[in-house]
């Protein structure tokens, strides 16, 4: 039964996300930290230790290219169901078979936390918390009797979770907790101690940081924030909503735990989720973003988890079906957020994707240091884009004949890019006979190759369109009074630029 | 009532001694002076009781009690009484805190009862409804609810006290909208505890009441344009808001506790059995944010002080009911303990709440007097339809219903000079009273002008006039400053006058205060 949701749920997703394409911190692994050295694999991104994910990225890009994201996407997407498995195996084991079965297909389909699902680049931190519940159910007695074998693999497990991304900090910290927490804890004292050693040596050596302590003060309302918009998330409801349904979530825990007080294991979610919120208020003040979606997914897992194993009674016919119908409404409530967010991505993949085609159009004109999308890939240059497909091949990227039939957004980008194109130059009429050719106006067309000479009224600025109507983002250009000549390089399609000026200029032609 | 070891006569002294301690405290902030915003429309249009006064709609309710209690205040002491409105309110308040606080004592004990009602009376979370006179409709249709309740407990001692209840059924209609969430209540604790057959009548004759004055009196508003998520949120907010301002904290805790609440209510059932009775206030305060949302939703802010003071009396009640009794008297020490730190927690939490409201309130009753003393200052020069007092463009009463008003009950709170020329905010409206009475008028006129000198301001004597004449491309602001100081000058309204020459004049109102006009570029000052 959980072999068809797995292939269930995964099929979906992989439909759902058919369209997304490499995003954002992608291109920093891609462009910037390929190949397996020491250097390249501890250099920190962001603050965080990225090892595993930058070696992953290395290894699909050169065993598959960079020409489709679908490798990278599978791979994210095993890492997502990674952990829905492991949280169905630990609500299975106290719950049941269909309990099991529920928190794989509402983790799997989590709307809530679609960022983690469909961009590949959250494997680090998609893989920390995987790393982080093999670990824990690894040392849960209930998973048997703890020996030496069991705590070398829970370390390895620990010390992945570091390597994945900052993610681990908070898994180590967990782990070390429980094993200090635990009677048995003479024997497990040394299981964090080398992950620690590890994480320690990296940071002393290579590690930044961007915590500010002074920002403390905010934990409570992180939390409060992130907790509601997780409980809120499960149901696909905002973060107001949420905040009642963790109240109710917190007196059935507070319930169940002044009844019976469970091992000190079954804590073991609920304390990586403390030790990653205080860590992600004090490292992340700056942002201060409790709703994001990566954040939320940890919240959400950690909530099923708790409630699956702590919160509620034992289960009997009535209460799975109410479990089975609180699945259904999860789902059902959630899954407009997870095609919002694949949408979303598709979005970003179309406009970046548009702007790659203009790159390979027009290699040889456009400047090696221009930064080609400054809001949706603000890490990728025109050169490194090409020493990139010049090493791994071509990416599929849209069409440049096909620019002009796409949406606005993904034209006004194409246009932005563009404009940096045409050529501006100050001349002068000396020796020339040279008259205005029509009255004054504000906009000039200018056809791929040719050029222009204009005689503005004063100094001002220039935007430049071409497959944009009434664009939002535009390439601007100041100029002064001078006469200035304007040339754009010829390329596959006739369609005309069009010079949008704020001053009035003559269009001057001469013999 | 359960025995604390005090005797009857130390608890009723130290209980008035309390509530007279409690009332000073919150009279101390200088509101009460006189009317304002809606009890402008009582002075215009109720002045004599009849049933056409009485049943007259105000804002879809029906407010007939406290339309009674403001014309026998008109009758009694004249315009100038607001204070006994004031005091009236705030006695309203403490008496519905002192129900609470007596309701809770049979049921959880002194220690939860003291710190409840201590904590109702003390808290700054619904304060508008006891620093503004009018709120007493609001509370009125409350606490005639919870008297209602309490009746209606005791049907099987008396049939009177079904009457009664019957009675204070149509008492919380008569005092406000309010009394609508309070009557589907009543139903339905009847319908639920199966005495339809032998109670009907008692909401029964309270709705035929209020249906005759819908009918016959309301007026259609069209209030609820919200949609049903607009309207689930508005409710949302309101109950979290109402925990939440009790401690004066971010509104997400207290959506937390309202889960937290939820959660108990429900477990609590579940364990203790479903009792009807227990849930009523709960039920009381469903009704009220949905009727509430349902005509608000669209328009209004689910964190209005006088919603939130009815959401945290069902809030207090309802946690009063849920409280298993033995447990609070196996711990009373740290019943004790746990109440005053509530208590201490509410109080300081909130206080602000109660400052800001105050401070609202005695400005906005500032204004009042100011607006009403330039009104008796120049009546004679003031047209009838003039807007004496309004709210946000909407005329409350206008000048010959304000001066009927004045003749027959006297004048209302008025200042002298000295205290109009005290602050800034009393400046400032005085000088706009008179722009918009139309004691500063300037018009434009064809007179020729002839050139005297290019200036910044014109200064001239009541009964005087000055002609200036603008010759730029574009218009220029003009504040017309008379009591405000030249420091006063950025709160002023400018007012735009087109290029051409104009006559600005004052109207001798007595006052010995010349005007002054400050332009905002040179005009021509003409001979």
């Amino acid at each position: 039964m959980l072999t068809v949701a797995m292939i269930a749920v995964f099929l979906v997703l992989v439909r759902v996300g058919s369209g997304t394409g490499f995003f954002f911190d992608e291109w920093d692994f891609l462009a910037y930290r390929r190949g397996f050295s020491l250097d390249v694999l501890l250099q920190p991104h962001n603050g965080h230790l990225v090892a595993i994910p930058n070696a992953l990225y290395s290894l699909l890009s050169s065993w598959f290219g960079i020409e489709s994201h679908a490798p990278f996407r599978t791979l994210a997407l095993t890492f997502h169901l990674g952990v829905a498995l492991l949280a169905a195996v630990a609500t299975r084991r106290l719950r049941g078979n269909a309990a099991g079965i529920a928190a794989f297909v509402v983790i799997g389909f989590m709307g809530a936390g679609w960022q983690n699902i469909f961009w590949a680049f959250q494997i680090g931190f998609v893989g920390s918390v995987a790393f982080f519940l093999a670990g824990w159910l690894l040392l849960d007695p209930a998973s048997g009797s703890f020996n030496k074998r069991r705590g070398a693999m829970a370390s390895m497990l620990t010390l992945g979770s570091l390597l994945m991304s900052g993610v681990g900090v908070a898994a180590l910290g967990a782990i070390a907790l429980l094993c200090l927490a635990d009677p048995r804890r003479r024997q497990m004292w040394w299981i964090p101690v080398g992950p620690a050693a590890v994480y320690g040596l990296w940071h002393l050596t290579h590690g930044t940081s961007s915590a500010d302590l002074g920002s403390v003060d905010r934990l409570p309302q992180f939390a409060l924030q992130n907790a509601g918009s997780a409980a809120g998330g499960v149901f696909g409801l905002d973060v107001a909503w949420g905040q009642m349904i963790l109240g109710v979530v917190l007196f059935l825990m507070a319930r169940r735990f002044l009844r019976e007080r469970g091992p000190v294991w079954s804590f073991g979610p609920a304390l990586m989720y403390c030790v990653f919120v205080s860590l992600a208020t004090v490292s992340r003040s700056t942002f201060f973003e409790p709703g994001a979606s990566r954040y939320v997914y940890l919240g959400i897992i950690v909530l099923l988890l708790t409630v699956g194993l702590g919160a509620v009674p034992r289960p009997t016919p009535v209460r799975g079906g109410v479990a089975v119908m609180l699945a259904g409404l999860a789902i059902w409530g959630s899954h407009d957020l997870l095609r919002a967010g694949a949408t979303n991505l598709e979005r970003e993949w179309r406009i970046v994707s548009s702007e790659l085609a203009v790159v390979e159009e027009h290699r040889e004109s456009l400047s090696r240091d221009l930064v080609i999308d400054p809001v949706h890939a603000p890490q990728l240059t025109v050169g490194a884009y090409l020493d990139l497909v010049e090493l791994l091949g071509p990416v599929s990227v849209a069409s440049f004949d096909d620019i002009e039939r796409s949406d606005v957004e993904t034209r006004s980008g194409a246009d932005a890019l563009l404009g940096t194109l045409v050529d501006m130059e100050v001349t002068t009429f000396a020796g020339e006979d040279c008259a205005p050719s029509g009255p004054p106006t504000n906009e000039v067309e200018l056809r791929p190759g040719d050029s222009v000479l204009v005689s503005p009224w004063g100094p001002g600025v220039m935007s430049v369109r071409r497959f944009a109507p009434e664009t939002t983002r535009s390439a601007s250009r100041e100029f002064g009074a001078a006469v200035i000549r304007l040339e754009s390089p010829a390329d596959s399609i006739e369609l005309a630029y069009r010079l949008v000026f704020d001053v009035q200029v003559e269009v001057v032609t001469c013999r | 009532m359960k025995s604390t070891g005090l005797s009857r006569s130390v608890w009723i002294g130290g209980t008035l001694a309390t509530v007279i301690g409690i009332a000073a405290y919150l009279l101390s902030k200088g509101t009460g002076r006189t009317f304002i915003a809606d009890e402008w429309m009582f002075v215009a249009a109720r002045q004599e009781i009849a049933p056409s006064t009485l049943f007259a709609d105000h804002n879809g309710h029906l407010v007939a009690i406290p339309a009674f209690l403001y014309m026998v205040v008109f009758g009694l002491v004249g315009l100038d009484g607001y204070r006994l409105l004031a005091v009236l309110a705030v006695l309203a308040h403490l008496g519905t805190a002192l129900f609470i606080m007596r309701y809770l004592h049979r049921r959880c004990g002194a220690a939860v009862a003291v710190c409840a009602g201590l904590v109702v009376a003390l808290s700054g979370a619904g304060a508008q409804n006891y620093v503004w006179g009018f709120q007493i409709t609001f509370i009125g249709s409350v606490v005639c609810f919870l008297l209602a309740v309490v009746a209606y407990d005791r049907r099987d001692v008396s049939g009177r006290w079904r009457v009664a209840t019957c009675v204070l059924m149509i008492g919380s209609l008569s005092f406000s909208g309010v009394g609508v969430s309070a009557l589907a209540t009543i139903a339905v604790v009847i319908v639920v505890r199966g005495r339809l057959r032998r109670d009907w009548w008692v909401f029964v004759v309270p709705t035929v009441f209020y249906g005759s004055w819908y009918l016959r009196f309301a007026e259609q508003t069209p209030n609820a344009r919200a949609s049903i998520g607009q309207m689930a949120r508005f409710i949302l907010d309101g109950s979290s808001g109402s925990i939440s301002a009790t401690f004066g904290v971010d509104v997400g805790w207290g959506r937390l506790w309202l889960g937290l609440l939820l959660a108990w209510m429900v477990v609590d059932a579940y364990r203790r059995g479903f009792v009807p009775r227990r849930y009523v206030w709960f039920v009381f305060s469903l009704f009220f944010w949905t009727i509430t949302a349902f005509s608000r939703a669209g328009f209004g802010d689910p964190f209005s002080s006088r919603y939130l003071w009815v959401g945290q009396i069902c809030l207090v009640l309802t946690i009063g009911e849920l409280l298993p009794l033995r447990r609070v008297e196996f711990g009373r020490a740290r019943v004790w303990g746990a109440g005053a730190l509530l208590l201490l927690l509410s109080f300081f939490g909130s206080r602000s709440m109660f400052v800001d409201n105050a401070r609202f309130q005695s400005n906005t009753e500032d204004v009042a007097v100011v607006r009403s003393t330039i009104a008796l200052m120049s009546r004679s020069s003031i047209a009838d339809d003039t807007a004496v007092h309004s709210i946000w463009g909407y005329t409350l009463i206008t000048a010959s219903e304000f001066f009927d008003a004045v003749d027959r009950f006297g004048r209302p709170r008025t200042f002298q000079l000295d205290g109009i020329l005290e602050t800034t905010d009393r400046r400032v409206a005085a000088d706009v009273a008179m722009v918009e009475f139309g004691l500063t008028p300037i018009e434009s006129t064809k007179v020729p002008c002839e050139n005297f000198e290019a200036v910044d301001s014109i200064g001239f004597e009541p009964g005087g006039a000055v002609s200036f004449r603008i010759d730029r491309g574009a218009s220029v602001g003009v504040m017309i400053r008379r009591f405000a100081n030249p420091d006063d000058l950025g709160a002023l309204p400018p007012r735009q006058l087109e290029p051409g020459v104009h006559t600005a004049r004052l109207i001798d109102d007595g006052a010995m205060l010349p005007v002054e006009l400050s332009f905002t570029s040179p005009v021509m000052l003409c001979e």
